[in-house]
């Protein structure tokens, strides 16, 4: 393993990666950019914190999934201890929770195992000029799916109760109207309630408004 | 015996007279319900106790006639009877009962003592012999402490033999290794076992609804079963699942005893309607594994007769139905370990090794000098192809990971399921969602998540789709899951193995749900996953 440290005005970066062939990999990749300079690698958690305290690299490419625990508390013990370090989570494992979980870390730039070298190299250097501005290839598309629907979800039918509801119409009302029986209408309002976890009309409203289940009642309904 | 023997012996050389025999005789009748072990626990004390009694008498006795016939004066003639105390002693320390054995030394001492002031010796009460005293005062002793002995032993002799638990559970699951070969699967089924119940129940008591639920998620109850038409006429029934309310439903899951009411455990219903309502609580062992909610419009449904017939049902139902709770539980765990398991291998082998290659192609690729195009092209369309694979894996990883979370719940796994797998494959995902908070055991949760996933992926892999549509609507017992996509439909394409349909198939049929494969109009394919009564009716 390279210890140089010898300042070249080159970025520094630090491997850290179980298998030593993706570190070989990677290590052609940046060698080839005139930016960068690897100097260090490591195979555990634990290397990789020790390494980068030794080595103050500027971007730390970090594997999720170590032996010796997960490459996230590794990103969370650098982040502390710096935060200027770049750090680029690369990661096998689909889904937003990692996406997310790398973010919250406080990495740089997240990038699936998936991606062509470049792209992790390319990574690397937005880590390295902005640390604390996270970018990943899907981060629009996962912020729109976090931001779904994230409270409960209501059945059409519910839906069609509280905006009857909403609108003040009595239980009897809201059965003539949705052509269903009282004792009907009573069910989906007893489980529109549950739902929101309201006691009474007024609180369900309330709760349906905050979620965004209902707009709010700005323009004249008549 | 040998012991009875040697009493005889020394009785007869002590009084040198055949009368005494008489209590060896009466001692040898009591005996009988030790060696011959009764169906009752009392009747085999009551025998010790006997024999401890006849010991102490028969002692004063023989040692008043040993006095008598010159060979033994003093009193010390009682010691030709005493060592037999020993036996009912030891047998009952033998038979774990140690308070037992104590109690019959009191009762021996308290019987020497009355026999001592009853017989008399030279015209003076027997106690006041110096013989009689010592010779009891020895025996006592010395069995005292041979009844101490062979408790420990037998302690230490028990603790050296195998832990009893692993026997125990060996025993058990060898037990249900075989129940679960011989039998076809509908028989561990929960949900087919509450539907027996319910069946059988209804012919013994008049029953407008009824329903069976067991615990879920919460501190709710969920449905495992009902039947019947809800007061509204509705098929809907929303039963009283909140265990905090004073409902008799949470009555009877805490009291472990059958509750009788005049109100409806339906959600909703009228005060004023005439219902009368038993629950009665399904008990294996000492947990409430479920309970069986029979609801009849009028008044006195339940007369003792009927409920206790029901009860019976009950009972036996609950053992089954706990056997297959837990039966589920065990494979469902099992599943999902050697889900995770593989999960693992693939991540840190196959696919790091393609990750590898695709980076060495990177490498290639760069190094390559200028004007090798068509070496180029090659490693490009390479390079193509193994970020391919590679997202294919990745996907895999994603689906064999992924399980229903204990607090969140089947519709957001199946949603962002569908979200994560389309996004990756360029589907617009239209999603449709409904889900109550009651929840479906966790294994019918799993079973319906790998068939979405199932069919979502079949979507993505061969539709060449543009959208997905899915639904999921989950409202135990019943749910309704389907997978929609607008590409070429499977007419054209091989329905066996690599569609995975016999596998939903068989998933399906595990929870007995029903799973339909439809073309779409105008284009496309639906795969849904129903479970429930509106499932079954055509299938029956």
């Amino acid at each position: 393993m390279s210890t140089s440290t010898v300042p070249t005005g080159r970025t520094k970066v630090l491997l850290v990666d179980d298998h030593d062939l993706i570190r070989k990999g990677l290590r052609h990749a940046f060698e080839r950019d005139r930016q960068f300079e690897v100097v260090g690698e490591a195979g555990t958690a634990a290397e990789a914190v020790r390494q980068a305290g030794a080595l103050q690299p500027d971007v730390v490419i970090m594997d999720l999934r170590l032996p010796d625990g997960s490459g996230l508390e590794a990103t969370r013990a650098l982040r502390k201890a710096s935060a200027t370090m770049g750090i680029v989570v690369l990661t096998m494992y689909a889904g937003d929770d990692q996406l997310f979980g790398a973010l919250e870390a406080g990495a740089s730039a997240f990038v699936p195992k998936t991606a062509p070298a470049d792209e992790v190299v390319a990574a690397a250097r937005h880590a390295a000029s902005a640390p604390s501005a996270f970018t990943a290839a899907d981060l629009a598309e996962a912020m729109k799916r976090r931001l779904a629907p994230a409270g409960p979800q209501l059945s059409p039918r519910e839906g069609q109760v509280l905006r009857l509801l909403a609108d003040g119409m009595s239980v009897n009302g809201i059965a003539k109207q949705l052509f269903v029986s009282e004792s009907t209408a009573k069910t989906h309002i007893s489980k529109l309630y549950e739902k929101l976890g309201a006691a009474n009309r007024a609180q369900a409203l309330m709760t349906a408004l905050r979620l965004g289940l209902l707009e709010a009642p700005d323009a004249p309904k008549f | 015996m040998a012991l009875l023997i040697l009493v005889a012996v020394l009785t007869l050389l002590a009084t040198r007279s055949a009368s005494q025999l008489l209590w060896i005789v009466l001692l040898a009748v009591a005996a009988v319900p030790g060696v011959f072990p009764p169906r009752r626990q009392w009747v085999a004390t009551a025998g010790r106790v006997a024999e401890v009694l006849l010991v102490a008498f028969g002692a004063a006795s023989v040692a008043v006639a040993a006095a008598a016939a010159g060979t033994q004066p003093d009193g010390f003639g009682a010691a030709a009877l005493l060592p037999y105390l020993a036996v009912p002693l030891i047998a009952a320390t033998l038979r774990g009962r140690a308070s037992e054995a104590g109690v019959l030394l009191a009762a021996g001492i308290c019987g020497l003592v009355v026999a001592g002031v009853v017989y008399q010796l030279n015209g003076d009460a027997l106690l006041k012999s110096v013989g009689y005293i010592i010779s009891c005062a020895q025996w006592l002793v010395l069995i005292s402490l041979g009844t101490l002995t062979t408790g420990a032993l037998q302690r230490a002799v028990q603790a050296r033999r195998e832990p009893q638990p692993y026997v125990e559970a060996t025993r058990l699951l060898t037990q249900l290794r075989t129940v679960a070969r011989q039998l076809p699967g509908a028989t561990l089924d929960p949900g087919g076992i509450a539907e027996h119940l319910l069946e059988e129940v209804r012919t013994m008591a008049k029953t407008d609804r009824s329903a069976v639920l067991t615990a879920g998620g919460g501190g709710r109850l969920m449905v495992l079963a009902q039947a019947g038409l809800a007061a509204d006429g509705g098929e809907r029934h929303d039963w009283e699942t909140v265990l905090d309310t004073d409902s008799a439903i949470a009555e009877a899951w805490a009291s472990q005893l059958p509750q009788t009411s005049s109100r409806s455990q339906v959600r909703g219903t009228p005060r004023d309607r005439e219902v009368s309502a038993l629950v009665v609580p399904l008990v294996a062992g000492v947990r409430t594994v479920g309970l069986a909610v029979l609801e009849h419009d009028g008044a006195g449904g339940f007369p003792p007769a009927a409920l206790a017939r029901v009860r019976a049902a009950a009972d036996q139902a609950a053992l089954r139905l706990e056997a297959a709770l837990l039966f589920d539980e065990v494979r469902s765990l099992a599943t999902n370990e050697e889900r995770q398991r593989l999960a693992r291998e693939i991540h840190d082998g196959v696919a790091q090794e393609l990750v590898i290659i695709g980076y060495g192609v990177d490498n290639v690729l760069a190094t390559l000098p200028a004007g090798a195009t068509e070496a180029e092209e090659g490693l490009r369309s390479l390079r193509e192809e193994i970020t391919r694979v590679v997202t294919e894996l990745r996907l895999s990883l994603f689906e064999l990971r992924s399980q229903v979370d204990r607090h969140g719940n089947l519709t957001s796994a199946i949603a962002e399921f569908a979200r994560i797998v389309g996004a990756s494959a360029g589907l617009r995902v239209h999603l449709s969602l409904d889900d109550s908070p009651g929840r479906l055991p966790s294994a019918m949760e799993a079973e319906l998540l790998r068939i979405a996933q199932e069919a979502i992926t079949n979507a993505r892999k061969h539709a060449g789709a543009s959208n997905l549509w899915v639904t999921c609507s989950v409202d135990p017992p019943n749910a309704h899951i389907e997978v929609s996509d607008d590409g070429q439909g499977i007419a054209d394409q091989r329905v066996d193995g690599r569609y995975g349909l016999a596998i939903m198939a068989e998933r399906a049929e595990r929870i007995r749900g029903r799973l339909e494969i439809r073309p779409r109009h105008p284009n496309g394919t639906t795969v849904a996953v129903v479970l429930g009564p509106s499932g079954r009716r055509d299938s029956v």
